[in-house]
């Protein structure tokens, strides 16, 4: 098993990856932890460094990691860094077989998510899981057509909800958003990129 | 007036057809309008106007990272319609409809720094508005490829909000000497708003 962030910018530190390393430690003891990152200072875990092309920015380097040329071996699970973790999230990370993602339980019941030409997402990639090796036709479809999709798809989940792939859903418990709680204890906080900087410092 | 009455006719034929195709893509409409948008024609016209005047009838040019081709419609309607003028983009979806929007120009599906450097004898003219776009060393190959006595012209921004731009360049000055050029024979910025409102300039130079 591999537990991967992703750390691009300056948007998140060092300090997050190694708060959010230690949190899920307890419950991925033999997890291979790795930070995929164009800037490793600080970072207290195998640090992987960003693919010298294509250049991207922000969320886009997610996609980076269902590359085949992404090295890692076997199970992998991806946490964004704006999460807190409160419990244990393995059992409702059900699927590795293709790529999973949070369902996004606070748009899946409303109709204008579903409109057409909208091209909106009901996924949330805040917590992925896939094998490697398996889900390479995602990363060459974004980069066979990159500056469209950019243009396109506000994030990587408009872009992965849209273009037709074969995903799978984590259990509902997995995320809480901050912005749309969940109404049970989920197991990961997310603040989904609002007012984490502000937030995090009272973290221990 | 002609280029805006051929993209409705596009997009109305797309709005068409995705009552039975529910596989097209209707945020293309969106992205030709984009092409035609203000900022986009506001640059081009900008390019024309300046460079008309360094431009010959007999020259053959290549607009790499064409998109939709509106430029080589621009050029052609400024007095260089019998010119050969090769639209290169990455995107097969760009040379579908640039071909029905512009039949007089020439689109190609291809990158458009390697269609150039094995080709890049054909050219007498090389025009390049997405440098923005491109990974700075196939920018600099691109440049570096360009022989001496081709013309280029060349644009870019300081507008890094832009998620796709990852080439960005602060000041004109900066632009020129990423050109590499013998003889600058215009260097000059102008300032546009972005898609958040914010202000940013748009830099473009010609030489040789």
């Amino acid at each position: 098993m591999n537990i991967v962030f992703v750390k691009g910018g300056t948007r998140y530190t060092a300090s997050d990856v190694n708060r959010l390393a230690r949190s899920l430690q307890p419950f991925f003891e033999k997890a291979r932890f790795v930070c995929y990152t164009d800037d490793p200072t600080g970072v207290e875990v195998e640090t992987i460094p960003f693919f010298k092309k294509p250049t991207l920015k922000k969320w886009w380097n997610k996609l980076a990691l269902l590359s085949d040329d992404f090295p890692v071996e076997g199970e992998c699970t991806f946490f964004d860094l704006d999460v807190v973790v409160h419990s244990d999230p393995r059992a409702y990370i059900i699927g590795y077989d293709k790529l999973h993602l949070v369902s996004a339980y606070w748009k899946r019941d409303k109709q204008e998510y579903y409109i057409r030409h909208r091209y909106d997402t009901v996924v949330n990639s805040t917590v992925m899981s896939w094998t490697a090796g398996t889900t390479d036709h995602i990363w060459t479809h974004f980069l066979n057509g990159r500056d469209y999709w950019m243009r396109k798809y506000k994030g990587i989940d408009g872009f992965i909800y849209n273009e037709g792939f074969d995903i799978g859903h984590h259990r509902d418990g997995i995320m809480s958003s901050k912005a749309n709680p969940l109404t049970m204890k989920a197991a990961i906080e997310s603040w989904n990129n609002l007012e984490w900087n502000s937030t995090k410092n009272s973290l221990k | 007036m002609e280029l805006y009455k051929k993209l409705f006719e596009i997009s109305r034929r797309y709005i068409e057809d995705s009552k039975t195709n529910p596989k097209l893509d209707l945020h293309r409409v969106t992205d030709m309008y984009d092409s035609v948008g203000a900022n986009q024609i506001a640059s081009k016209q900008w390019l024309v106007d300046e460079a008309i005047q360094y431009l010959n009838q007999d020259d053959i040019i290549m607009v790499a990272g064409a998109w939709y081709g509106v430029l080589s419609h621009l050029l052609k309607e400024s007095g260089f319609a019998d010119n050969t003028i090769y639209n290169v983009d990455i995107d097969p979806v760009a040379k579908e409809i640039g071909k029905k929007l512009f039949p007089e120009t020439v689109f190609v599906c291809d990158d458009g720094i390697n269609f150039y450097m094995e080709r890049r004898n054909w050219f007498t003219v090389l025009i390049n508005t997405s440098t923005e776009h491109m990974e700075p060393d196939e920018f600099e190959l691109l440049i570096r490829s360009k022989p001496e006595d081709t013309l280029l012209i060349c644009q870019s921004n300081n507008n890094w909000a832009e998620g796709e731009h990852i080439n960005c360049h602060d000041s004109v000055e900066e632009l020129a000497a990423a050109c590499k050029l013998k003889h600058i024979y215009y260097q000059d910025s102008r300032e546009f708003v972005g898609k958040w409102e914010q202000p940013y300039s748009r830099h473009m130079v010609i030489g040789r």
